[in-house]
């Protein structure tokens, strides 16, 4: 998806989705006193249906505030920005906060797991929902929903205050034995704590919908995971919460093993050849056959219990966890193990 | 518990048609039968069709189906010699997004000895992330016998 540039959306703008034409953005930066310094004045905007024509400089008016809209926020995947253009990192000029706007975009897409295509939907809606229901809970991000001016179901989204969680474990500088020892149990704990929030989510007859490594964040302040982005939904009646499930196995892979290991990091060294002669093809994930779920063959030391809890998701088990709760409930010893060991 | 009180489940798919075809030549070989015909219908999700008049579409379409796969296992056990007075059918609104739950729930109900359901033949992958209903049904089976007809 392409932005046009600036100056055919000023155009845009003045062609007709301008609707507070008594009001400029200098005006309100005025009256708001605003600290923002623009390179160029945008437009304001009522009707957010052309959010493409939304971007830097704009101001989106919206249940008697007004957003100055910084920027398109980016998603940075395998190296790669991928902007999203109907989420926009603003500034509420009233307060002065960050916030990010998210429009309403109808996107049908099929989300790749290993060699699987599910075909998924973005809900506007769906998200709104969850917004209401988790209000005040920090474990989710917070915000609210309202319709613009065309009826468009806009969630105004506050800014977590945290860093996302695999990067703070990525930024942990010691071995994995260190690291499982003394790190480990304190993650475990918190990450118990955002599963048990899918498990409400699962309860109330909702789907986290995207659960990956970088939608889940620590608080800076209160060491807390939040989970973001709920927009995601698809069709799944068999398995209602089956992505949801195959999400946490993943970050708790992850989490467990402080990185993901597959056949080919460890193919680098003479050591990891050796632990890979030993790794039997039910050792792997049943959705991506090259990552290793049996820990227990790279650190002996795992307990046992988390290590079966993982191999739920390898290709030797027969039985798979349908459910969030079914999950802590075989996860949540584990943490006591830990902790008494 | 009656194992001669059969619950199938049918969709309409092959494998359903061929789990009919085992119900029909086991029930026609003698007395005491009852084979309940159940169709789970599970309605569309609004998230997916925002669209009001596109949402009843596709509900409209479901409950079309249902109805349609039911006939069509009728049919199948007719044409094994079951007679029509030991047969009932109905549709029923999948509960809690779960239709192997929806099924169990029906199987209490009617009090049946035996479930009969058809199989995907999922790979481990589809059954982990899609789900697969016979294999819930049988993990969930307690005092009852389940037929997986592959």
């Amino acid at each position: 998806m392409k932005r046009p540039p600036a100056r055919e959306r000023r155009r845009a703008g003045r062609a007709g989705f301008v609707e507070d034409r008594m009001t400029t953005v200098r005006e309100l930066l005025e009256r708001y006193q605003a600290k923002a310094s623009l390179q160029s004045y945008g437009t304001v905007y009522q009707d957010t249906t052309e959010f493409m024509n939304i971007g830097y400089g704009d101001v989106i008016a919206l249940g008697g505030r007004h957003y100055l809209v910084l920027r398109d926020e980016a998603e940075r995947r395998f190296g790669m920005e991928d902007p999203k253009f109907w989420v926009k990192r603003c500034t509420e000029l009233e307060s002065g906060e960050k916030r990010i706007l998210k429009l309403v975009f109808h996107e049908r897409f099929n989300m790749k797991i290993g060699d699987m295509e599910v075909p998924c939907y973005r809900s506007p809606e769906k998200e709104a929902r969850i917004l209401d229901l988790t209000r005040g809970d920090p474990r989710f991000m917070q915000g609210f929903s309202l319709p613009d001016s065309a009826g468009n179901n806009v969630r105004v989204i506050e800014v977590v205050f945290g860093k996302r969680l695999d990067l703070a474990v990525d930024a942990i500088d010691c071995d994995h034995r260190t690291y499982f020892a003394e790190h480990f149990p304190g993650i475990l704990a918190n990450f118990l704590d955002a599963c048990e929030a899918i498990a409400f989510l699962h309860g109330q007859g909702e789907r986290h919908g995207d659960i990956r490594r970088d939608h889940l964040f620590r608080h800076y302040d209160t060491g807390r995971y939040v989970w973001i982005d709920f927009d995601y939904t698809f069709d799944g009646s068999a398995n209602p919460f089956g992505v949801d499930v195959f999400g946490l196995g993943n970050i708790l892979l992850f989490l467990a093993g402080k990185g993901i290991h597959t056949a080919q990091s460890l193919a680098e060294t003479p050591g990891g050849r050796e632990i890979l002669s030993r790794v039997t093809p039910e050792d792997y994930s049943v959705m991506y056959r090259y990552r290793i779920m049996n820990l227990e063959k790279l650190f002996p030391y795992i307990p046992g219990p988390l290590c079966r809890v993982l191999q739920h998701y390898a290709v030797g088990s027969e039985v798979y966890y349908e459910s969030a709760r079914e999950l802590l409930d075989d996860l949540r010893p584990c943490l006591d193990r830990l902790r008494g060991a | 518990m009656n194992a001669k009180n059969i619950l199938l489940a049918v969709d309409g798919s092959q494998n359903s048609l061929r789990a009919a075809d085992y119900v029909g030549e086991v029930a026609s070989g003698g007395p005491g039968f009852h084979i309940e015909l159940v169709a789970v219908l599970v309605p569309p999700d609004r998230d997916i069709f925002p669209d009001p008049a596109l949402f009843q579409a596709e509900r409209d379409r479901r409950a079309h189906d249902a109805v349609q796969a039911l006939d069509t296992a009728r049919e199948a056990l007719l044409g094994k010699g079951v007679e029509a007075g030991v047969m009932a059918t109905r549709t029923m609104s999948c509960l809690d997004m779960d239709v192997a739950g929806t099924i169990l729930v029906v199987r209490e109900e009617v009090g049946c000895g035996t479930v009969a359901v058809g199989r995907r033949g999922l790979s481990k992958a589809e059954e982990f992330l899609l789900g697969s209903i016979s294999s819930r049904v049988a993990r969930h089976a307690k005092d009852f016998t389940v037929w997986v007809v592959g």
